[in-house]
């Protein structure tokens, strides 16, 4: 099961993008999303008229500057904010028509989330908070299977404050994978980290998307970071700039900032 | 996850939760103590009155023949009568104790318990004592007892020790207000015992009604047909309400009743605004983590169980503990210091259906407000949850916007706003102070209001340094010599019972010769000069009897059967001896003979003088006082607690404010420091708040106090009329104790103004 980046990689890339061209699933619409906020007596868009989609399996990559909008399409995107108009289907289902507990049951059965600050419950131990899961979906992985998959299996039993920042955020993103999300959302995750720390992290993400077939949008503002994904979306002041297809994503070991 | 999760938090915030745990502990311990206390106590006494058949009404008159019996046998409801005579004497061979001696023709109602010896017998010679007595001046089963009644005395082998279900409380002469039973005792006797038992004529009819009957409404009934069957001037037909045993420890448990009820609404009020403002903090403190789990899919009600159950584990620790400690030590405590007041065996506390369901309730409000506070962080979606929480709007006040705000200091400002932007934290920091202060006034109040109430006995009402008591074998000329030789005043002491249309009460009168020992005050505590056409009354008897100014009461002295039926011509005020006053020749009009008691004087009084048959003590003022002060330890017990609770009370509700307010104010007071402000120049701004509060609280305080004093006061019995008093020291006391307590907890933390790293501080929030 642990997967561990190899040589092998590049060999066994190529075949993964020939499959996934041949059975290419949508997994994600955005259908003229707009999320605005009222301050005081001023509208203000965070998002405006917001088209896209992504595929299953997809590693996804929004970028843009601070406050340009990429976190509001996170949070859209993972059900913990609601859409002011427009319509943003997962698997066909539209997510705006959800209900508050239509969108808890949807966040806990198909999205995992890696924050830029770890988020980790500081009370509860590396492996309580990722078997913290089992009480909200069935089926989850084995935290010690999921803590191993991020190579953590020997802090396993220390609290958060005890691990250095990228053993946090590993640490977040066994939780996150622990539940087999489809979609697995992360924001900045290696905002927080130095480059090493950040690489592997980077790395463990791809490995997400590559060999485990989970969608991956990873939200930055670090255009270095478009080189590793199959689909990089621009945003800017609340746009969509562009959508870019990536026919050769690099290894994230190629990846220098 | 989340119970380990819900175990950690909650040792890392365990000083909040340990205060919130101590006061619940606190509030339920003292409501159900005293509950479980009140409760048992009446329970107890209640099977003990079932066990031993107290009567349900008493029927006192000049002589009841075997006809009075059918008769009063024959009323609808009435089980069973029995007859006795109820005489007072003294046994002279311990100290003049004074003695209720009782001649039984039966023994089915008012049965006697036995301790020791043999039982009851009403054909039997001998006499059976009351066992606490008995036991206090070391008689013992088989020792030969002699009591004295007028001028007989009565010898007769001691053949059984009891206690009987009508002597649970009574009290020797109307001037000893608290009973002493070493002084004081009851003797029971077969009427063959009685020094002409041919001739008999018994006093008393005590009555038993069916137990369908035993209802106040029957027994009210069978009452006034009893009266009506009688028809004569010369009786009173009295039930246990009237009946001075039945009724003070029935008084004793209500008035408990209601002092538990108000520890426990201050101690629970705190323990509430506790868990709002902590609980509050703590959800406030973990917003991140709220919108974390919101974020991975843990569902609103989820989350809102894990943060309710912070709320109702330590509640339900602190309560459910408080009661269970509560119930095991209060009733045991405070029916211990029963002793030797009640003679009521076996006394114990007993659990109660309220007990449970308040404590259950206290549990179900601290769980409901948890659930309040921590609602607010789980409204808003989790992307906003996520983010640190947007500052709270600001709103000048009216003062803020006065010209006066920009005179005022950095400091006062700070602090100003800081109090209104945390009013639930001021607010229980004002309360805190308050329930404190008003304990401690309340508590030191007492001892003032005892020793004022002293003062006011000996001193301003009696004013004679000396009162040298008379023997049965004094006459008036012996009197009369005494006071010519000492320049004294002559006293007649005796016993009375008084009978309204409402009420029979016993008390005393007083009737005083010539001289200037005796005052009296009005209510208004005015003085007030006997009149020489009538009676006085005392506002208190007067009160419980449903008279006033005007009225008449029927009367008749203990042991006379000569009824009085007299216009009260004045209300005055007494603190221990309440009944009539009366002048000299007001009583001999009324064709008694004036016999005194006592005679009052100034001058020094040679000891030898007891050593004459016809002095039985002489009393200094001043060992009256010690032997006043001495019997009010029970109220010393209860003083003790308030001052205790209070202290306590004060210290946890200072330290848990001191912390929440320390931690919310940490990134404020750090970046002051980075400002430059020096660490004292902070401290001095946070200590002025306190300061604030403090002195707001103990105002509020001093006045509750005064309230609850004023409540003890009028509620402490039929026999005291006490009035509040607060002396100086009491302000003193009670104010330098709240601002110890105040600023004891509060500089602890404004030393740690030091210790704040303002770099960590300020770093980011988690």
């Amino acid at each position: 099961m642990p997967s561990p980046m190899t040589a092998s990689g590049k060999k066994r890339r190529a075949q993964d993008n020939k499959d996934m061209a041949e059975e290419k699933k949508v997994l994600i619409e955005f259908k003229d999303v707009c999320k605005k906020y009222n301050q005081g007596e001023n509208e203000f868009y965070a998002l405006r008229d917001a088209n896209l989609t992504i595929d299953e399996g997809e590693m996804v990559v929004i970028l843009g500057p601070s406050g340009a909008g990429k976190s509001t399409l996170l949070n859209l995107l993972g059900g913990m904010d609601s859409a002011s108009s427009g319509h943003i289907y997962f698997d066909g289902e539209d997510l705006t028509t959800f209900s508050d507990n239509m969108l808890t049951k949807y966040r806990a059965e198909n999205v995992g989330v890696v924050f830029q600050f770890y988020n980790l419950i500081p009370t509860l131990t590396a492996y309580e908070n990722v078997a913290l899961m089992k009480d909200i979906k069935s089926g989850t992985t084995d935290p010690k299977e999921a803590l191993t998959a991020v190579g953590l299996e020997r802090h396993m039993h220390q609290f958060p404050s005890q691990l250095s920042g990228g053993e946090q955020q590993r640490t977040s993103i066994a939780r996150a994978i622990a539940k087999n999300p489809r979609l697995l959302l992360c924001d900045e995750p290696t905002g927080a980290l130095d480059t090493d720390t950040g690489k592997e992290v980077l790395k463990l993400l791809q490995d997400m998307s590559r060999n485990k077939k989970r969608t991956v949008v990873m939200v930055t503002h670090n255009s270095f970071f478009a080189d590793i994904a199959d689909t990089v979306i621009r945003v800017k002041n609340g746009g969509i700039r562009s959508i870019d297809h990536n026919e050769h994503p690099k290894d994230a070991d190629e990846v220098n900032w | 996850m989340l119970i380990r999760k819900m175990w950690r938090d909650l040792m890392k915030n365990k000083t909040q939760f340990i205060s919130i745990f101590l006061m619940s502990f606190l509030g339920m311990f003292v409501f159900v103590g005293i509950d479980t206390e009140s409760s048992g106590g009446s329970q107890c006494v209640s099977s003990y009155y079932a066990k031993y058949n107290l009567s349900d009404l008493w029927v006192m008159g000049a002589g009841f023949s075997d006809d009075d019996v059918k008769l009063a046998s024959k009323v609808k409801g009435v089980k069973q009568v029995e007859r006795r005579l109820a005489l007072t004497g003294t046994a002279e061979k311990y100290d003049n104790a004074y003695m209720y001696v009782n001649y039984l023709e039966k023994n089915n109602i008012n049965s006697l318990m036995l301790c020791e010896g043999e039982p009851f017998d009403p054909d039997r010679d001998g006499v059976w004592l009351e066992s606490w007595f008995a036991d206090s001046n070391g008689i013992k089963v088989g020792d030969r007892f002699s009591v004295k009644v007028d001028s007989t005395r009565t010898d007769a082998i001691v053949r059984g020790l009891v206690e009987a279900p009508d002597y649970v409380y009574f009290v020797s002469e109307s001037d000893m207000m608290y009973p002493n039973y070493k002084k004081c005792g009851a003797a029971f006797m077969s009427p063959v015992m009685y020094p002409d038992p041919e001739n008999i004529i018994y006093n008393q009819l005590i009555i038993d009604v069916y137990d369908e009957y035993s209802g106040d409404d029957s027994v009210g009934i069978i009452k006034k047909k009893l009266e009506k069957r009688f028809d004569r001037d010369d009786i009173a037909v009295t039930d246990r309400d009237q009946n001075l045993s039945y009724a003070t420890f029935d008084a004793e448990m209500k008035q408990h009743g209601a002092m538990g009820v108000m520890f426990a609404v201050v101690f629970v009020a705190i323990a509430l605004l506790g868990i709002v403002t902590t609980m509050a903090r703590v959800t406030a403190g973990q917003r991140i983590q709220i919108g974390t789990m919101k974020a991975l899919g843990f569902s609103k009600t989820a989350i809102t169980m894990h943060y309710v159950s912070y709320g109702f584990i330590i509640s339900a620790l602190g309560c459910i503990s408080g009661a269970y400690v509560g119930y095991l030590v209060m009733p045991a405590w405070i029916l211990g210091m029963f002793e030797g007041a009640y003679l009521i065996p076996g006394l114990k506390g007993a659990m109660t259906g309220r007990s449970i369901a308040v404590t259950a309730a206290a549990v179900l409000v601290s769980t409901l407000v948890s659930f309040l506070s921590c609602r607010k962080e789980l409204k808003d979606p989790p992307a906003i949850t996520l983010k640190p929480p947007a500052p709270k709007k600001v709103r000048h006040s009216g003062l803020e916007k006065s010209r006066l705000w920009l005179r005022l200091d950095f400091s006062t400002q700070w602090n100003i706003r800081d109090v209104m932007r945390n009013k639930l934290r001021s607010l229980m920091g004002i309360l805190g102070v308050m329930g404190c202060a008003m304990l401690l006034v309340c508590g030191f109040g007492c001892f003032d209001s005892i020793n004022g109430l002293i003062d006011k006995m000996y001193g301003e009402l009696m004013t004679a340094s000396n009162k040298i008591v008379l023997s049965a074998d004094a006459d008036a000329d012996y009197a009369y010599d005494l006071s010519v030789l000492y320049k004294g005043q002559m006293i007649e002491e005796k016993s009375v019972e008084f009978v309204s249309d409402t009420a029979k009460k016993s008390g005393s009168a007083t009737i005083v010769d010539k001289g200037n020992f005796i005052h009296i005050q009005d209510s208004r505590l005015k003085p007030l000069k006997l009149t020489d056409r009538g009676i006085a009354m005392t506002s208190k008897m007067a009160g419980l009897l449903g008279l006033k100014e005007g009225d008449r009461v029927r009367w008749h002295i203990v042991g006379d059967d000569k009824w009085q039926y007299s216009r009260i011509e004045q209300i005055y005020r007494d603190p221990s001896v309440q009944g009539i006053t009366m002048k000299r020749n007001v009583f001999e009009e009324m064709e008694y003979t004036f016999c005194p008691t006592a005679v009052l004087t100034n001058k020094s009084v040679d000891p030898v003088l007891t050593e004459e048959d016809e002095i039985s003590s002489i009393l200094n003022i001043e060992a009256m006082k010690a032997a006043f002060s001495e019997t009010m330890e029970i109220m010393n017990a209860m003083v003790y607690v308030m001052v205790l609770a209070a202290v306590l009370l004060g210290v946890v509700v200072l330290y848990n404010l001191g912390v929440l307010s320390f931690v919310e104010k940490t990134r404020e007071v750090a970046t002051l420091k980075v400002l430059g402000f020096s660490s004292s120049k902070i401290r001095r701004i946070l200590q002025k708040q306190n300061l604030w509060l403090t002195v707001i609280g103990i105002a509020v305080g001093i006045w509750a106090g005064w309230e609850m004093l004023y409540v003890i006061c009028t509620t402490v019995s039929d026999t005291l009329d006490m009035f509040p008093i607060l002396y100086f020291p009491t302000y003193v006391w009670s104010i330098g104790g709240t601002f110890l307590v105040s600023i004891g907890v509060n500089f602890m933390f404004s030393g740690k103004v030091k210790n704040i790293d303002m770099v960590d501080a300020l770093k980011g929030v988690e």
